[in-house]
């Protein structure tokens, strides 16, 4: 019941787009899970400082990078969130809550991530 | 082996894309950024560049513009993680092969590199078949002397003829035919060079304003006519009058047209003085006046006063073998007017045209060389930019082939179709072409099933 649960808030990464890039190659995907796990903790704490300083452009900057990156990786479930702090963080009253939810689920898919490496 | 240059900031990115593009033979070469990536184009001469749009510094169109001053032909992929309309159109504008959104969809991507790669081979074996230095006014007069055909070379000779004398001339031919341009060409060809020509399109007007612009009105001749004047038989002096559409003129204009013929005088509405008449006068027609005459619709003794000298104009399917040469003249002259470039065409383009019936004749075939032209992602014409079905839809029709006829439905599945193939499934640029949104564009290859 507890698992379900965790499954629900945080689902396991999506593959199959990078297993499609990959042409199945396990080796290719580890190196590319690698660089996602080496490149999302700067794009995060971008995130994070830009939502907390207000600085809306790099928000914007570290935003778009990141949605390439999720959507890569298959931590698709917080893809709308970061789409909509794109395109109107400045009118967002719960920007920091979004944040810090966004931060959390990718966290916790690079537990999993990590796990494949 | 092609090289292919991927700029992006994105590490992982690039990875993803090296690794797909390897494994498709492609040699790799990586920038983290647009200066780094336009130094490797200087060094390393890429056969394909793509790029990121979002990039600190320097973005991906700006990469692009750089790229256009001095690399012309090389193909460059713009990549977004949004699609954006008017990033969209700008890039296409710039020059970009194509614009697609990331995640890219790892079959799109190779079909449009290596549909990008191809465009570029063909190119490369095609010679470049516009004379860039010809002059304006020589371009002008190729415009009309197209033609190597024996009915056109016959035409021209004709022209020789007449155009060194003040002779009417009647020139007859379907919609579309270059029934004007032959009259320029009489008119600037001889001995009418250097006076005026005056056209008139005999159908735009009612025959009251007919007659008033053709002979003019004094003051006071009607309501509105509060001076003085000229009509076009005045203005052309001893230059051409060029009516065009001449079997649209009323029964009465007919009569006053003759008089002025045989007299070589006329009145202006409402005046009094004889003013002579010294032009020459070049009529033309897409009806048969010989079967108006028939219908009691045209005067007889008219029509042997105008066909003093007469042209018939073939319809281009009876001379499919100047389509070459009209073609490469409507690129000439497109790719000025539209600031394009261009230049080449592809193989087995000129056959496809020529298997076209061309029922709008050369005004057809140069709107066709328009849209392929807009179309086109290089400077190849090439056959997947023209658009021929809906035409060759309608020829079937006048062949009596109904059988061929087929549904509003079908017929719109079919363009969708084309259309999506022709942009490799950008939905974006798909739906700026139909003129639908994106939704709608959705809506509509879900109903009709349609599949990449």
């Amino acid at each position: 019941m507890e698992n379900n649960k965790d499954n629900q808030e945080y689902p396991i990464p999506d593959l199959s787009y990078l297993r499609d890039m990959t042409d199945g190659d396990e080796e290719s995907l580890k190196e590319v899970i690698a660089i996602f796990l080496d490149e999302a903790p700067r794009l995060m704490k971008l995130m994070k400082d830009s939502a907390g300083s207000g600085d809306h452009d790099s928000l914007k900057f570290s935003t778009h990078k990141l949605i390439t990156q999720l959507t890569y990786v298959g931590i698709t479930s917080v893809i709308p969130d970061v789409k909509l702090i794109n395109t109107g963080s400045s009118k967002m009253s719960d920007l920091k809550e979004r944040v810090d939810r966004i931060a959390e689920v990718v966290e916790h898919s690079m537990t999993y991530l990590r796990t494949l490496i | 082996m092609e090289k292919i240059l991927i700029i992006d900031d994105d590490k992982l990115v690039r990875k993803v894309f090296k690794m797909t593009l390897l494994k498709e033979g492609y040699d790799i070469l990586e920038a983290e950024d647009g200066p780094t990536g336009l130094q490797l184009i200087r060094s390393e001469h890429p056969d394909l560049t793509l790029t990121d749009y979002q990039m600190p510094g320097m973005n991906g169109i700006e990469v692009l513009a750089e790229i256009r001053k001095t690399k012309t032909n090389m193909p460059v992929i713009i990549l977004t993680a949004f699609g954006d309309v008017v990033l969209t159109i700008k890039a296409i504008q710039l020059g970009a092969f194509d614009f697609l959104e990331k995640p890219v969809n790892p079959e799109l991507l190779k079909t449009t590199i290596k549909s990008a790669l191809e465009s570029v081979n063909r190119s490369n074996k095609l010679t470049g078949i516009i004379k860039k230095d010809i002059p304006v006014d020589t371009a002008l007069e190729h415009s009309i002397l197209v033609g190597k055909t024996a009915k056109m070379k016959e035409i021209f000779k004709s022209i020789g003829l007449i155009s060194m004398n003040r002779v009417n001339v009647l020139i007859q031919g379907e919609t579309g035919t270059g029934k004007e341009l032959i009259a320029r060409l009489i008119h600037y060809s001889g001995i009418t060079r250097s006076e005026p020509l005056v056209v008139v399109n005999c159908s735009a007007l009612t025959e009251t304003l007919l007659e008033s612009e053709l002979f003019g009105h004094v003051k006071g001749a009607f309501t509105d006519s509060i001076r003085d004047k000229k009509g076009k038989f005045e203005l052309a002096g001893e230059g051409t009058i060029f009516l065009d559409e001449i079997s649209e003129i009323s029964h009465n204009t007919q009569v006053k047209l003759l008089r002025v013929i045989q007299e070589l005088e006329f009145e202006k509405v409402g005046g009094e003085s004889p003013i002579p008449m010294k032009a020459r006068i070049i009529a033309a027609t897409n009806k048969s006046l010989e079967k108006l005459i028939q219908e009691g619709k045209f005067r007889e003794d008219l029509y042997y006063r105008l066909k003093v000298f007469t042209i018939d104009m073939p319809p281009l399917r009876e001379r499919k073998d100047d389509i070459n040469d009209l073609v490469i003249h409507f690129l000439y002259k497109l790719n000025k007017r539209f600031n394009r470039n261009v230049t080449k065409i592809g193989d087995g383009v000129i056959e496809m045209l020529q298997q076209h019936n061309w029922s709008g004749n050369v005004r057809e075939l140069e709107n066709t060389i328009l849209q392929a032209m807009i179309v086109a992602k290089n400077d190849v014409l090439e056959k997947e930019n023209i658009s021929l079905i809906n035409r060759f839809e309608g020829d079937q029709e006048k062949q009596g082939n109904k059988e061929m006829i087929v549904s509003l439905a079908e017929v719109e599945k079919a363009h969708i179709k084309r259309v999506l193939d022709l942009v490799n499934w950008n939905k974006v640029e798909a739906s700026q072409i139909l003129d639908i949104s994106r939704p709608t564009l959705n809506a509509k290859i879900e109903k009709y099933n349609l599949i990449q």
